[in-house]
């Protein structure tokens, strides 16, 4: 009943780890620029108004 | 919480949650296939993939003719978003159907299958997409080029598609499992009970892939955020 169940799993696997990976890793992206675009428009105001 | 994020939220779970009810359809309630036995199943994971690349890289297509037009760089950020998400979808296109090709055809590759080739071609394409992307310093230029390359790039979908008929006798790949390939119909080969759980799993993985588009899309706008911030900055 099960012949080729080796390929089965190996194809969703690869599938379900690759989607896994791919969102954490875009996640994690989307952290970091949102963090750098925070702190720059406030380093960016601050020295506007210590200037 | 802002709509967007509510968006983001929505197509997360909703695509988590409905790709495992999928696959429980599937290896739960799902019949075997009598010619292919077991192997069959990856046809509910690599039929729906290969629909979502085609569709990913027609975005780019739609994205980067609008781009050329109107010269709006939120136009070009979405036609990278979807190029980028498309690229891991074909990936997997690639992989999947050659893990099912080893014990249905019995070989993983075969160099003179057209579709094969030309799926391949379609990769390595967009690959070629980032490539110059990365290789540009001007934002506009970058755009301008990117934009002409993801046009001649998703020319090639029509022509994967098309492979089958247009090269007879030089393919591994069955006709069409749903539609008469000379008038077009509706008419499928397989029973209602094998069939059924496909376009539910298409349904969820275009949930998948509106949610990575999103966020993609937000990553895309603030590194555009970035540069006009620190281009300010400098001045």
């Amino acid at each position: 009943m099960f012949i080729g169940l080796e390929y089965v799993v190996s194809a969703y696997g690869i599938w379900v780890c690759t989607f896994a990976i791919y969102i954490l890793l875009t996640k994690r992206r989307l952290k970091k620029t949102n963090q750098t675009v925070v702190a720059l428009e406030q380093r960016a105001s601050e020295s506007y108004h210590n200037f | 919480m802002d709509r967007m994020k509510k968006i983001v939220l929505f197509l997360e779970w909703g695509s988590i949650l409905g790709l495992l009810g999928c696959g429980l359809w599937v290896f739960l309630w799902t019949p075997l296939e009598i010619s292919q036995g077991f192997p069959q199943k990856i046809m509910y994971l690599h039929v729906p993939t290969v629909i979502i690349a085609y569709l990913a890289f027609f975005v780019v297509f739609v994205y980067s003719i609008a781009y050329l037009w109107k010269r709006e760089l939120m136009f070009d950020q979405m036609a990278k978003a979807s190029a980028e998400v498309g690229l891991v979808f074909c990936a997997l296109v690639l992989i999947t159907g050659a893990i099912w090709g080893k014990p249905i055809w019995g070989t993983y590759w075969a160099w003179w299958d057209v579709r094969l080739v030309t799926t391949l071609l379609l990769f390595l394409i967009f690959m070629g997409y980032f490539l110059l992307r990365m290789s540009i310093n001007d934002r506009d230029k970058e755009a301008r080029l990117a934009a002409v390359l993801g046009i001649i790039g998703c020319l090639d979908i029509p022509i994967i598609h098309k492979s089958i008929e247009w090269a007879k006798g030089r393919t591994l790949h069955q006709p069409s499992t749903f539609f008469k390939v000379e008038t077009g119909e509706i008419n499928p080969s397989i029973s209602d009970v094998l069939s059924d759980p496909l376009p539910v799993a298409i349904f969820f993985m275009l949930t998948l892939y509106l949610y990575l588009l999103l966020l993609r899309y937000q990553i895309e706008k603030h590194q555009d955020e970035l540069y006009q911030l620190l281009a300010e900055t400098q001045d």
